[in-house]
């Protein structure tokens, strides 16, 4: 049996009666590459903020490697190993591409008050995670943009900065929260591979929200999770939910 | 030779930034070797309406320790994003902990404890009471501690609420140490020191306003040691990881905890830190002033420095000194003393200046335009170069005194290298403002742009070319 890297059970969340997402359950094995999928407003960005701790939760259980975080501030959740991006790109705009690159990598030397009087201290481990910095630069066609601030960005720009953010982090399981809206086809599908061969290579484990149904039943995804109207209306293999796309169809066809 | 107005025009437009630099900080100084002006501006200096040395020394005692109070508030409010609008909290904190440490605590007759024994040392030929530095470092780590309680409270508000708050406590102290708390605190008099920080040398036959000069000359040294130190520490940490992380949490905080940044353990950091550098600066001031009363909580101390950092640019350390220096260093020269009876014209022209940086220049000199930049940082400069010369051996007492220096090279007016010059090279007209009489001494065109490549302004000054 694999482990499973995150579990979700019975979350639940309003907004003032609106229930946002309602008693969702799903489990995201270790190594696996999962889609969440629904329309507007279905509440897949919801499930994120509640998984991740930006909003609390009204109920149910959320468990990272096995551990509950549920109630706990998010820089804890993300010191499991968990990382995510925002919908609408949250950069530190007035940082440059670089610095906002620089600030996800955990154990920094520099990051304590003592440490920081002594530059030579962290010069060393700076210059390493610089080098590794410009290697996802590169990989995401940015590198040019490296000393520009963030704030300059095109918005397609900012997208692959923030997937850039989130590699840097370490983290061994990434929920991408619409990584490639607005982002070019060819960069989509380079992205795409990039994220598969990380998985393999760092045993990474992947939630992706994506609004396209079509597009993400096309990229060899290992599971999908269809929700509409805060409901968890599917879950299983992609095989199964295009033969359900019918179903699907029918019930957010109005 | 037929004049094109409008090419001469255009150079001088070019400059405007320059110009602006030049009058606001190195024309002003000279004006008492001008033909029509100078005698009255001489007249004015010995009835002391334009300052001289020793105000001049006080001045820059109370912009160094300003300084080390900026910089902890950009630290703070700049660096990571919680504007506090009451940073006198920990000054006023600083200065009367400070002397309460320093000199004792009674209660009616009732002591509650005695107070440090008097350590005098000599460092480097000036002789001072430890002690009093000992207790202006305890005092600011105990207001740290007390800076670390509140914080922790405080900082859970969000932005407009934690302003608030902030505005609020020192109005809440100032209450209790004129008021409620006068028993200890001295009431509206204040706490008097006792204890001075410079004291006379053993041996010294200095008397009078001659000793007293010394003694205003070696404090200057003191408090610029100070605060180059604690100046030195918050850029470091400004600089550093830290800082950058500070910078991510005013920019977006949900992401940067997101990201795993414990965002409270950072800010109450930083809220301690800065309070405890407030605390220095606020027990320097105290010796400066030789008491603390209530007037180191007024709002208008923390307004000041608000204004100083945005002016010179919020967030960057750079731009709170830089922004202290032109502003308080500059203009109390030339406003605050020049009209002692008008204090508030300070606050007026600052009011002003902010409502004309944050129109043009809302991110501050620091960002503004290289040529508006460099002026300023030549203005500061000179400003340093004038204090020099204007106090003679005041900051290295006896072993380096750069006046007598810059004179003998760079040749010598009736106040030293300042002044203005028009005159030809190589039949040009050149008009050198800055380095006047001593550009004047150096003949090649080469030569004067070297110099003034090496003063860091060739840029915004050039040779006057024109058209043939
Ligand atoms: N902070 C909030 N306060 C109040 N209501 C909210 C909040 N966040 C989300 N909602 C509501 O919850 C519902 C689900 O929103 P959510 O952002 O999770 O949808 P989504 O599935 O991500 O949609 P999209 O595909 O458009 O991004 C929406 O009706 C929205 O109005
Ligand atoms: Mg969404």
């Amino acid at each position: 049996m694999t482990e499973v890297a995150l579990s979700v059970r019975g979350l639940s969340k309003s907004f003032s009666g609106l229930k946002a997402v309602n008693n969702i359950h799903f489990d995201l094995k270790k190594n696996e590459i999962m889609g969440l999928i629904g329309p507007n407003g279905s509440g897949k960005s919801t499930t994120f903020n509640t998984i991740t701790g930006i909003i609390p939760a009204d109920s149910g259980s959320v468990k990272v490697f096995g551990e509950e975080v549920m109630g706990r501030p998010p820089h804890e959740i993300s010191s499991l190993g968990l990382s995510r991006t925002f919908q609408n790109t949250r950069l530190w705009r007035e940082l440059t591409v670089l610095e906002n690159l620089m600030i996800p990598p955990k154990n920094q030397f520099g990051t304590s008050v003592l440490n920081a009087l002594m530059p030579w201290k962290y010069k060393k481990q700076e210059g390493e995670l610089i080098e590794k910095a410009y290697t996802i630069l590169k990989l995401l066609e940015i590198e040019h943009m490296a000393e520009n601030y963030a704030s300059e960005l095109s918005g397609g720009q900012s997208k692959l900065v923030d997937i850039g953010r989130l590699l840097m982090s370490d983290a061994k399981i990434l929920m991408l929260d619409e990584p490639v809206a607005g982002v070019a086809g060819p960069l989509t599908e380079k992205i795409f591979q990039t994220l598969k061969k990380l998985r393999k290579e760092l045993g990474l484990t992947i939630l992706i929200i994506e609004h396209n149904m079509d597009f993400i039943l096309r990229k060899g995804i290992d599971h999908i999770v269809v929700m509409a109207n805060g409901e968890e209306i599917l879950n299983g293999p992609p095989d199964i939910v295009r033969q359900s796309l019918d179903v699907i169809d029918a019930y957010l066809g109005e | 030779m037929k004049l094109d107005w409008e090419y001469y025009w255009d150079e001088v437009k070019k400059r405007k930034f320059f110009i602006f630099g030049f009058f606001l900080v190195v024309l002003l100084p000279t004006m008492d070797t001008w033909i029509f002006l100078g005698p009255s501006v001489r007249t004015a200096q010995s009835v002391g309406i334009m300052p001289d040395s020793v105000t001049t020394s006080i001045i820059i005692q109370k912009a160094a320790i300003l300084v080390i109070f900026a910089v902890s508030w950009d630290l703070l409010s700049g660096y990571s994003g919680q504007i506090s609008f009451g940073h006198a909290l920990f000054l006023g904190m600083g200065g009367y902990l400070a002397v309460m440490i320093r000199e004792g605590l009674m209660i009616g007759d009732q002591e509650v404890f005695p107070g440090m024994e008097e350590q005098l040392v000599d460092i480097g030929g000036i002789y001072f009471d430890l002690s009093v530095i000992e207790a202006i470092i305890l005092a600011s780590a105990l207001i740290a501690v007390f800076a670390l309680v509140t914080g922790t409270i405080i900082l859970r508000l969000k932005g407009p609420y934690f302003a608030l708050v902030t505005l609020v406590l020192p109005l809440i102290a100032q209450i209790l140490v004129t008021k409620i708390w006068g028993d200890f605190t001295g009431g509206d008099g204040g706490l008097q020191i006792t204890s001075q920080l410079i004291q006379k040398p053993p041996g010294s036959t200095l008397e009078g306003l001659d000793l007293f000069k010394l003694q205003i000359e070696q404090m200057t040294t003191v408090i610029l040691t100070f605060a180059i130190v604690c100046v030195a520490i918050m850029y470091l940490l400004a600089r550093s990881r830290y800082g950058l992380v500070l910078k991510a949490i005013r920019e977006d905080e949900q992401a940067a905890s997101s990201s795993g940044i414990n965002v409270s353990l950072y800010k109450v950091s930083v809220f301690v830190i800065s309070s405890f550098f407030a605390s220095v600066a606020g027990g320097l001031l105290a010796q400066v002033f030789g008491s603390s009363t209530s007037a180191l909580f007024e709002s208008e101390r923390s307004f000041e420095i608000i204004i100083f950092s945005i002016l010179g640019g919020i967030g960057t350390i750079l731009g709170a000194i830089i922004g202290t220096f032109v502003l308080f260093f500059a203009l109390s020269y030339y406003i605050k003393d020049g009209f002692v009876d008008l204090q508030t014209i300070e606050v007026l022209i600052f009011g002003l200046l902010l409502i004309i940086i944050i129109r043009y220049q809302p991110r501050g000199l620091i960002n503004a335009d290289p040529q508006l930049r460099n002026s300023l940082f030549f203005g500061v400069i000179f400003s340093f170069l004038m204090a020099f010369y204007d106090t003679g051996n005041m900051i290295i007492a006896s072993t380096w005194n750069p006046a007598p220096i810059l004179q003998k090279y760079l040749g010598q007016g009736e106040r030293g290298f300042f002044g203005m010059d028009l005159f030809k090279v190589q039949g040009r007209m050149v008009l050198y403002f800055i380095v006047g009489t001593v550009i004047g001494y150096y003949g090649p065109e080469l030569a004067q742009k070297i110099r003034l490549r090496l003063w860091g302004v060739w840029p915004s000054l050039g040779t006057f070319d024109p058209p043939k």
